[in-house]
């Protein structure tokens, strides 16, 4: 289900690229593929990461995103980041050039 | 360094002329993501981590100040003032808009350049070394076979859906600054009395399992280069 998901995860946001773009967006609340993390819809458990994915898949189309995948959450003190260094690097930029990307916004 | 004939001229243009239309469609979504992965790819186009990536082919690294003076001007209008050269002598984009892209081929295009198997599994940029055509101890200029096999591997209709990518790099002398046995095909220029031909190298490459090409033959003739790639390539392709 996940493509870059930890065993056992519990909490999954949902990621894509935006067509036009490339940016990397995110599915948010209110059903819009948004670049802002903060803003993603949270998934807790499978049924419900199931859940978003098949409701981003009826309601996107392929005109609007590309390659649209669950990935894993760490739970933190000051909320959820993600997992994996990938989505890390995804999230924020290149990280051997910190004035590219949203890091540097 | 090669000039683009009318021939050269309007193949590219016809080429970005067709991506055009395949954006158009993409982004109308009547072309699916699965059906245009593959023609985005041809044209050298990725989708990486954070946005789309363009990576344009430099024949074996030589450019004019025409061409440096469009690449600047791309990375400005087009990207965010920078672009990137690679190991393989190409130069990456990494900000580009697909909406863009029809455009920036076309200037390319202005300048005799393009982004045609540069991606893909393919035959990928022919590449020589830095010192190319002013090192003293080149036996022969590397540029010149390399444009050769260039234009032999462009549109190749028999290797243009290769198993995996294919890489060819050119020497002029025996101090291999072109790492051309860390490639698919490696050619050193060697001389036999006074014959000028090719010693080839076969099998090499990095990536998860790296390996050192083997000599396969000390010397090739030149009038034979061709036909011998040809070989090579079928024997790849079969196995």
């Amino acid at each position: 289900m996940a493509q870059h998901s930890a065993k056992g995860s519990e909490y999954h946001f949902l990621t894509a690229n935006h067509l036009l773009s490339g940016e990397v967006v995110y599915f948010s609340d209110d059903g819009k593929w948004v670049e802002d993390i903060k803003k993603a819809h949270l998934a807790k458990g499978d049924a419900e990461a199931e859940a978003l994915l098949k409701r981003a898949e009826k309601t996107s189309g392929e005109h609007e995103v590309l390659d649209v995948y669950l990935f894993a959450l760490d739970k933190k003190a000051d909320g959820f980041s993600p997992s994996s260094i990938r989505e890390h690097i995804r999230q924020l930029g290149p990280s051997v050039r910190k004035d590219l990307g949203k890091q540097a916004e | 360094m090669y000039r683009y004939d009318e021939f050269d001229h309007r193949i590219v243009k016809a080429r970005v002329s067709q991506f055009r239309g395949q954006v158009k469609r993409r982004l109308a979504g009547k072309i699916s993501e699965e059906a245009f992965r593959p023609l985005r790819l041809m044209n050298g186009l990725y989708l990486q981590l954070h946005a789309y990536m363009l990576r344009v082919a430099i024949p074996y690294g030589t450019l004019s100040s025409k061409q440096m003076r469009m690449l600047a001007e791309i990375g400005r209008k087009y990207d965010k003032g920078y672009a990137h050269f690679t190991t393989r002598q190409n130069i990456q984009y990494n900000w580009p808009a697909l909406k863009d892209i029809p455009d920036i081929l076309e200037d390319l295009a202005s300048v005799e350049m393009h982004a045609i198997q540069t991606s893909g599994n393919c035959i990928r940029n022919v590449t020589a070394d830095q010192y190319a055509g002013v090192s003293a101890e080149e036996i022969e200029d590397p540029r010149i076979a390399s444009e050769i096999l260039r234009q032999w591997s462009s549109f190749h209709p028999e290797f243009s859906f290769l198993p995996r990518k294919f890489k060819i790099a050119v020497t002029g002398q025996y101090k291999d600054r072109a790492a051309i046995r860390f490639h698919d095909i490696g050619i050193e220029i060697v001389k036999q009395k006074s014959d000028i031909g090719y010693k080839i190298y076969v099998g090499g490459g990095q990536g998860r399992t790296p390996f050192i090409a083997p000599c396969i033959r000390e010397f090739l003739p030149k009038e034979e280069l061709l036909s011998y790639m040809e070989a090579i390539m079928r024997v790849y392709n079969l196995h």
